[in-house]
């Protein structure tokens, strides 16, 4: 019976090893693919920078780092300015909302609660039964009445909030991006940093310029050798 | 699969750094909301006085002229160099080859030298038609 015992918890725990590693391995994994995403979208946002300066660089009005950070900064402080507009409205008429409906519910549920009673419609959490087992006899339905108005405005509302402060955090995120690259542009564009220039090339002219091309001799022919 | 573990790995550091950058997300939204009020009072005064809060700055608008007379410099400078071309010969040249008559048959002959792209080749058909018609 030991024995038997032992058996099922080596075996058992050995399942239990590879499922965890399998789900940490699938987590790590969907968290680099939405990092990724994310990382190609605060590229494209960083781009930004390169089309709002390109005219100010091509016809030189800007030629120093200091009055590039200047002026570029200035113009992604107006960009975030109006491409947040709208997300904080959206979060301002969800504060109204909230106010609203709270104050005519005479501030007795909170919505974030009812919420979450939504979520997870049931009372207590399962017991954990060794190896692999859960009890759920505990565990008691506390489903949430949607007749009600106030159910329906807190759906309503807890989502408008969470869509609106993603739309919102999605602005940041850009700006952080075109700040980090009006960075590195200023710092690569007007460097004095001569490592990667070959001075030999504006020291020595080239053929063309300085030496004719009816002066330029033929290659020897078998008749001069002769000679 | 050298792909798949980058995205495991970069998956790992977003996991490990996630609190961190939630953390430096809120203070910078808190900063830019803040920023954002700025720009919305600035904004208010601006529209009072009859001006807006654009993105279009003054080293815009100088850009943009500087720009222009740059466009109109190098059109200039085509149109001076076709109207040098159709002056050195071409017009009695093409008038004998090309039978023309009236001033469409010029600008068609002259649209034809200028299909071609290289200048040595231009000068080479107007020098050929001048011995011809000599």
């Amino acid at each position: 019976m030991a024995s038997e015992k032992q058996k099922l918890t080596t075996s058992t725990i050995t399942k239990i090893v590879i499922t965890l590693l399998v789900i940490v391995l699938s987590v790590f994994f969907i968290f680099g693919l939405i990092g990724r995403a994310l990382q190609t979208l605060f590229k494209n946002q960083a781009r930004r920078v390169d089309k709002m300066m390109s005219k100010l660089i091509i016809t030189g009005v800007v030629n120093n780092d200091k009055d590039f950070t200047r002026i570029a900064n200035k113009k992604s402080q107006i960009f975030f300015f109006k491409h947040s507009f709208a997300p904080i409205s959206l979060l301002l008429i969800v504060f109204i909302m909230w106010v609203t409906c709270m104050s005519i519910n005479n501030w007795s549920e909170g919505m974030f609660p009812l919420f979450g009673r939504m979520l997870y419609p049931w009372e207590g959490a399962p017991t954990y039964v060794a190896p692999l087992g859960f009890d759920f006899s505990s565990v008691t339905a506390n489903y949430v009445d949607m007749s009600n108005w106030f159910s329906i405005m807190t759906l309503i509302t807890i989502l408008l909030f969470f869509v609106g402060l993603i739309w919102y955090f999605f602005e940041v995120g850009g700006f952080i991006a075109r700040h980090l690259r009006i960075q590195k542009l200023s710092r690569t564009m007007f460097s004095q940093n001569l490592d990667n220039v070959d001075l030999s090339t504006f020291l020595r002219p080239t053929n063309q310029e300085v030496i004719p091309s009816s002066t330029i001799t033929q290659p020897a022919t078998t008749n001069q050798i002769q000679k | 699969m050298i792909e798949f573990l980058k995205t495991f790995g970069y998956g790992f550091l977003y996991f490990i750094g996630l609190p961190f950058i939630c953390i430096g997300l809120v203070f910078y939204g808190i900063y830019l909301l803040l920023m954002f009020i700025y720009l919305s009072i600035k904004g208010i005064i601006l529209f009072f006085r009859g001006k807006k809060l654009d993105m279009i700055l003054p080293e815009d608008q100088k850009a943009e002229e500087i720009f222009l007379a740059r466009i109109n410099n190098r059109d200039n400078q085509v149109l001076r160099s076709q109207a040098a071309m159709a002056n050195a010969g071409v017009t009695y040249n093409t008038i004998n080859q090309f039978n023309v008559n009236n001033e469409g048959d010029l600008s068609k002959a002259i649209h034809q030298a200028n299909m071609l792209n290289n200048i040595d080749d231009q000068t080479r058909v107007i020098n050929n038609n001048h011995e011809e018609n000599n």
